[in-house]
């Protein structure tokens, strides 16, 4: 019998991540990474049942995270096959108040930290060299403007680049892609969406509506299956057609 | 209402900011800088508001008294 690797999940305590870890929960031993333990317990408890380990530890702290890494997979005595990045944070400000410290903070959890831990997965001394497919949670906003946003995309921009670098680099071992999401009705966007004139106007922008978490689970899990093993090096879009919708709106 | 005064005159690129003044009648009043200035609340008190939440507010000293019965109501 083939022991079976673990699935990481970064920004697994809520959300997308949460939603997804339980899902893989289903067939695969998972990581579940947060920063806060309470939420971790929760996320742990709606998975089926299985060895699945929590990796509590805040990706703010950059340069903490490959030892943390490293410590969490030897003391288990596993390995990583599939990691995806779901942890992402969004601070919405006009450019002008941008700060060096909320600059560096929003690269750190959203950009620097997947490559932080990617290329701690690559060390055949840590992993055993078992990673087979990584997967960036991206944005429609990583590849177009939206005010105020300025830091979020591009964060979103590099994790798209660096995504197209490392499937050349790691083929054919290695399947790298993102996945550029619409405005998905999670706790990231709800506070956005409460306001009845925004959500008002998601409606109209999106020819199929605003995202469901199950629904943005649903394409992540075709890109981490053997059905996606010809795919890598792509951002695929799941976005009700957001970004299609170039006619006037009435 | 220190730090408040002094992340306005960031937001607003302002000298000064006196507790009489009309939030509306700033330049830089804008959805933009109501967004930053909202940010600003929730990180510095945790009260959370929208936009939609300070259109009753008129002046400076309006707002502070608001984020104070926000922080008053939170930790009741």
């Amino acid at each position: 019998m083939t022991v079976l690797g673990h699935v990481l999940v970064t920004g697994s305590s809520s959300g997308i991540g949460m939603a997804l870890a339980q899902q893989i929960s289903r067939h695969q031993p998972v990581i579940l990474h947060g920063r806060d333990s309470t939420r971790l317990k929760i996320a742990l408890d709606g998975c089926v049942s299985g060895p699945h380990v929590v990796w509590q530890h805040d990706l703010l702290c950059l340069h903490g995270t490959r030892d943390s890494l490293k410590t969490l997979l030897s003391e288990n005595g596993i390995f990583i096959d599939k990691f995806v990045h779901c942890a992402a944070q969004t601070s919405v400000s006009a450019s002008r108040l941008i700060t060096s410290n909320s600059m560096v903070e929003t690269m750190s959890v959203n950009f620097f930290s997947a490559l932080d831990i990617t290329s701690c997965l690559l060390s055949k001394r840590i992993n055993q060299n078992a990673l087979t497919n990584i997967l960036f949670l991206s944005s429609i906003w990583g590849q177009f403007g939206q005010k105020g946003h300025t830091m979020y995309c591009a964060s979103k921009g590099a994790l798209e680049s660096a995504m197209r670098s490392l499937a050349v680099e790691l083929a054919p071992k290695v399947r790298v892609n993102c996945l550029a999401l619409g405005a998905v009705d999670s706790p990231m966007a709800s506070r956005a969406l409460s306001n009845p004139e925004i959500k008002k106007k998601v409606t109209v922008d999106y020819p199929l509506g605003i995202g469901s978490i199950e629904q943005a689970v649903e394409v992540c899990m075709f890109l981490l299956s053997q059905t996606s093993s010809w795919i890598t090096g792509q951002v695929l879009t799941a976005d009700g057609g957001r970004t299609a919708h170039m006619s006037n709106k009435f | 209402m220190a730090p408040l005064i002094a992340q306005m005159k960031e937001i607003f690129e302002l000298e000064q900011i006196a507790e009489s003044d009309v939030l509306r009648d700033y330049d830089l009043w804008d959805s933009l800088s109501v967004i930053s200035l909202l940010a600003f609340i929730d990180s510095e008190w945790g009260v959370t508001l929208d936009a939609e939440d300070i259109t009753e507010v008129n002046t400076v000293g309006d707002l502070w008294k608001f984020i104070e019965t926000h922080i008053a109501n939170r930790t009741q």
